[in-house]
């Protein structure tokens, strides 16, 4: 067996099984989809914020950062867990106390702005993929690790009641 | 809502600004102050082999960013208390 055909395999068993996971754990209501209904444990949640950080594509991307730009690429962790911080401080207890569960959600809502979320929402997916893929190859471990994190949101483990769902960064 | 109770929170709010503010100062001087704008003076002093404004930009102010999310988790919970508007 070559190693494209190895290559299908495993991926395509990846994805089988990611979706196996999302139709088994299947949400029946927005608050089940994005928050596990309410009931996923702090520790576990911060567990989750915490792979988040460290997750595989940030992971590779940063130590490539780090190695080809040196002392200013090492500026950007500084940055990248700094953003936690006003996350923390200034939109999660917000967003939480609003009821709403994305931050393009919040800001429609905050500004009476159709337009403002539809933006944003866009922000949202453009970042997430560009900020990923400067090292080129994390793009394929990044969809992997997308596909996880829906995954694992969907099973209620890797839900984000303080912070949206991969909306920030 | 009563006038006491409109009092109550516009004191709740204050306060609730005045941790932000407060947190958000350490913030900024650790990362973007002792990290960048002063990393030069600082690197004339070593830590453990290390110069320090080098060591704030790659260590320290993550560590500091830390303490700073479980500090502002502890204020904001006994403030929440104090106003009586705390969750459990």
């Amino acid at each position: 067996m070559d190693i494209k055909t190895l290559t299908f395999i495993i991926v395509g068993l990846s994805f089988a099984l990611y979706i196996g996971v999302a139709i088994w754990a299947r949400a029946a209501s927005t608050k089940e989809f994005y928050v596990a209904g309410g009931h996923v444990h702090p520790i576990a949640n911060g567990m989750a914020t915490a792979a988040d950080w460290m997750s595989a594509a940030s992971f590779i991307s940063m130590a490539g950062l780090i190695s080809f730009m040196g002392y200013d690429g090492g500026v950007y962790l500084m940055g990248w867990t700094g953003g936690y911080v006003l996350l923390a401080l200034c939109l999660a207890p917000y967003l939480r106390k609003f009821g709403k569960f994305t931050v393009p959600d919040f800001i429609g809502d905050r500004y009476y702005s159709q337009g403002a979320r539809t933006w944003l929402s866009w922000r949202t997916v453009s970042s997430t993929r560009s900020m990923r893929q400067p090292s080129g190859i994390c793009a394929r471990r990044a969809a992997i690790s997308t596909a996880s994190s829906t995954a694992r949101m969907r099973n209620g483990l890797g839900t984000r009641t303080a912070f949206g769902p991969r909306t920030i960064r | 809502m009563t006038v006491q109770q409109a009092e109550r929170a516009k004191a709740y709010w204050k306060e609730n600004l005045r941790l932000l503010i407060t947190l958000l100062v350490v913030w900024f001087a650790v990362s973007f102050g002792a990290g960048i704008l002063f990393a030069e003076p600082l690197n004339s002093i070593k830590l453990g082999g290390f110069k320090l404004g080098f060591w704030f930009a790659q260590q320290g102010s993550i560590y500091v960013f830390v303490i700073l999310i479980f500090v502002y988790v502890a204020k904001m919970r006994k403030l929440d208390r104090k106003y009586d508007v705390n969750e459990d």
